[in-house]
């Protein structure tokens, strides 16, 4: 079936496009979906038709590392032409993005200005904040101007071009809302914790509120907080919550230092953000995540696969998006055990859960048992994958 | 949440960037990082970037184009106006997405080709 995506739900911050700016969006998804379902997985063919049998020729052995078959497979001429073509497609998605949110900054500006007015739920910004340089280095995922610039009190650029780029970057798996992922964490949690009354939820790196706002409907007398580290991300999701009507308190904060007491919620969660922290900083924020939890709080999150037990072709796969794609901590966060790093932060190894997932183009997510039954290495970047685990204190 | 699935483009009049306000803030077009060449000759992978912005704007035109015939169909001529208010109705998103695929498979031709004898 030819991929058909349907516009991300129009709240009132959502940018609007035009007819042919949507037009654009619509031919870079579906070009981007040509690679993933004819491309990517074929780049397995080349490799074991072609790339494989000169190394052995050369070096007469078989590549025994991932790293070994990158090198061999980035002069492979098959590699170096989808490469070329992922990476631009890649720009072309946020410079069309970039195109939509500059005529719509002003519209966009006004309705903030009107929804915060009377807001039910509030933004703190900190005006010392020291933004940490693995996300201010590099503008992560090639986003233009990543998630820290804010150039003004109203600056809205960089998470409205996330809010609909990133929605086609996925080409709709997050669902219209955004709320895919969260819609599947919130099954996850009162599937395995069906105990659970949290009275205080907290989503730490939570960018412009995708998975904060489900929160409020799925536990509807719990306060909802959410934190990042960009000041025009919190400022966007504040506007962004106000206009779906849901009360979220979102505070710019670093997950390293949670300016939270010990012991104040009862759920704290993630979505996507361990693979853009540093090798210091995730195990750092699973420590302060712990400390924030009550006894008998929840830890739960999802995020891009663990990729140890994928072949070595595999995890060049997976790996691809840390060397060309600006997503320079994915490999780290692909390589670690989810039960080592969740008992780094000081929960129990053996209590650790970890459940896998595939999402479809309508953000609907289908648990599977086994992991490595069902390998999905034309997910480039584990856009299709997803591993969910977590952990009670 | 979901109640508002047939709202999913009732804004589209108001789509068109109407207001004459244009905002001080300039839009951000360079990402921060080495950007990666993947040819021996970075030009090539220029070339590939400039393809691609040409293959993303002959579909844009050809959308443009069947939004006209769609107008077509119940109006004379279509103004620039006219084609920014258009729904396209399911069953037209349905055909443009796959005219998108068969449009991307010729395209793309040269590769999957290439593919095809390597199974073989």
């Amino acid at each position: 079936m030819a991929l058909n995506i349907k516009e991300p739900y129009p709240h009132r911050m959502m940018p609007r496009a035009t007819h042919d700016e949507h037009a654009r969006e619509n031919i870079i998804a579906a070009v981007k979906h040509f690679m993933s379902d004819n491309i990517y997985p074929n780049d397995e063919l080349v490799y074991e038709k072609q790339a494989k049998q000169r190394f052995v020729k050369e070096h007469g052995r078989e590549p025994k590392d991932c790293g070994e078959v990158h090198h061999l497979m980035m002069d492979e001429p098959y590699t170096q032409m989808w490469s070329s073509m992922a990476r631009t497609l890649q720009e072309m998605l946020w410079d069309n993005q970039g195109e939509i949110v500059q005529h719509e900054m002003p519209r966009m500006q006004a309705e903030a200005k009107a929804l915060t007015r009377k807001a039910k739920g509030s933004v703190t910004l900190d005006p010392d904040f020291e933004m940490p340089r693995y996300v201010s280095a590099v503008d992560i995922h090639a986003m233009p101007g990543g998630y820290p610039t804010s150039r003004s009190e109203d600056d809205l650029f960089t998470p409205a071009v996330y809010d609909r780029g990133a929605y086609y970057y996925t080409r709709g798996m997050v669902g219209r809302w955004g709320e895919g992922g969260a819609q599947a964490l919130i099954n996850a949690v009162k599937e395995f914790y069906p105990d659970l009354q949290p009275k205080r939820i907290l989503d730490v790196g939570c960018a412009i509120g995708w998975s904060t706002v489900p929160l409020v409907d799925a536990w509807p007398e719990a306060e909802v907080h959410g934190i990042d580290v960009g000041e025009a991300f919190m400022r966007y999701a504040h506007a962004r919550a106000e206009g779906l009507g849901k009360v979220v308190h979102f505070h710019q904060m670093n997950g390293e230092d949670l300016k939270f007491p010990d012991g104040h919620f009862d759920l704290v969660m993630s979505g996507g953000m361990y693979h853009e922290t540093s090798k210091k900083a995730a195990p750092r924020i699973i420590k302060e995540i712990y400390r924030v939890l009550k006894p008998g709080g929840v830890s739960m999150n999802y995020d891009i696969p663990y990729g140890g037990e994928y072949n070595l072709h595999e995890q060049f796969m997976l790996n691809w998006d840390c060397y060309f794609n600006a997503e320079p901590f994915w490999r780290q966060w692909t390589a670690w055990d989810r039960a080592d790093f969740m008992s780094w932060g000081g929960f129990d190894k053996d209590g650790v859960i970890d459940a896998w997932a595939d999402r479809d183009h309508e953000g609907n997510f289908k648990f599977f048992p086994k992991p490595f039954d069902e390998l999905h290495t034309s997910a480039r970047g584990g856009i299709g994958r997803v591993q969910f685990f977590g952990a009670k204190k | 949440m979901a109640e508002d699935t047939e709202k999913q483009s009732a804004t589209r009049e108001e789509t068109a960037p109407a207001s004459p306000m244009e905002t001080d803030l300039e839009r951000i077009r360079t990402a921060k990082g080495q950007r990666p060449y993947f040819f021996p000759d970075p030009n090539l992978d220029k070339l590939v970037a400039m393809l691609m912005a040409l293959v993303s704007e002959v579909a844009v035109l050809r959308e443009r184009l069947d939004t006209h015939e769609r107008l077509a169909e119940v109006e004379t001529w279509a103004s620039g106006a006219q084609v920014e208010a258009f729904e396209a109705p399911d069953p037209v998103e349905a055909e443009r997405a796959e005219w998108r695929e068969d449009y991307v498979g010729r395209i793309m031709r040269i590769i999957t080709d290439e593919l095809e004898r390597l199974k073989a």
